[in-house]
């Protein structure tokens, strides 16, 4: 399987998943690149004891999240030689939301379901992408995040708690 | 009421990926490459460092052995078992 195959069996997953972390094409563009870079890169070293699917997807996730922190903090830093005290309410920024994916009939119902899923932790937030959007089993999600069918359970169910509270 | 709202989550749609991606990958995959230094002259830059250790270890304890022959010639010259002087 040569790079571009790889690349373009796999472009759509990690665009969309990365476009539910950044909110926007141009970062979710900028996130793809930095994958597939990343891929490219290590593919040789890749140890055939996960799937091809579940690396990429593990990747995605590390990069989009390494990705927003990056980029709050590039924001935090202007904010802060700006203003000094303002840099506390930099510290729950959400991305800017404008995605393309959200359609007008119930774009004002999700973007207030997606602004509340920003506020919750990485792991709990990479949960409900994976099984809600994506449309994985638990089996996949325990598998991509390293972690217990039961872990991911608990972990959707904590993150259903935590939205009752904010919705 | 939540099961709903993250059903609600299912209604988005998936976009298709711009057809100059992959040309800025392969871009950026050719500039990291042209900066990365190859192997082999990392190697050729290593066995020259170390041949000129090398030659100059050798160099030095070269010279050192000339300066300690050096050293005794003196001591052979000025060895006198005799109270002459010199020119006398």
């Amino acid at each position: 399987m040569t790079s571009e195959d790889i690349y373009h069996q796999y472009k759509k997953l990690v665009f969309n998943l990365a476009l539910q972390y950044t909110n926007n094409i141009q970062d979710a563009e900028e996130v793809t690149q930095d994958v597939f870079v990343k891929v490219f890169d290590k593919i040789n070293g890749f140890r055939q004891d996960s799937e091809l699917k579940t690396w990429i997807y593990r990747i995605t996730i590390n990069q989009s999240i390494d990705y927003l922190k990056s980029k709050q903090r590039q924001k935090r830093n202007f904010i802060f030689s700006l203003f000094d005290n303002s840099s506390e309410s930099a510290e729950n920024q959400i991305p800017d939301f404008n995605h393309p994916g959200i359609s007008l009939e119930n774009k004002e119902e999700l973007e207030n379901l997606m602004l509340k899923i920003y506020q919750l932790p990485e792991n709990q937030k990479t949960v409900i992408f994976l099984l809600k959007i994506e449309d994985l089993s638990q089996k996949e999600v325990a598998e991509i995040m390293k972690l217990s069918e039961g872990a991911v359970e608990s972990l959707f169910q904590r993150a259903k708690t935590s939205l009752k509270k904010l919705l | 009421m939540e099961q709903d709202n993250l059903n609600l989550l299912k209604n988005i749609k998936r976009i298709e990926v711009s057809a100059t991606l992959y040309d800025k990958i392969a871009q950026r995959i050719e500039l990291k490459r042209a900066n990365t230094v190859p192997f082999y002259k990392v190697g050729i830059a290593a066995s020259l460092l170390f041949a000129l250790i090398i030659i100059q270890v050798l160099f030095i304890s070269k010279s050192e052995k000339m300066n300690s022959s050096n050293l005794t010639q003196p001591n052979e010259l000025i060895e006198m078992n005799n109270n002459n002087l010199y020119y006398e």
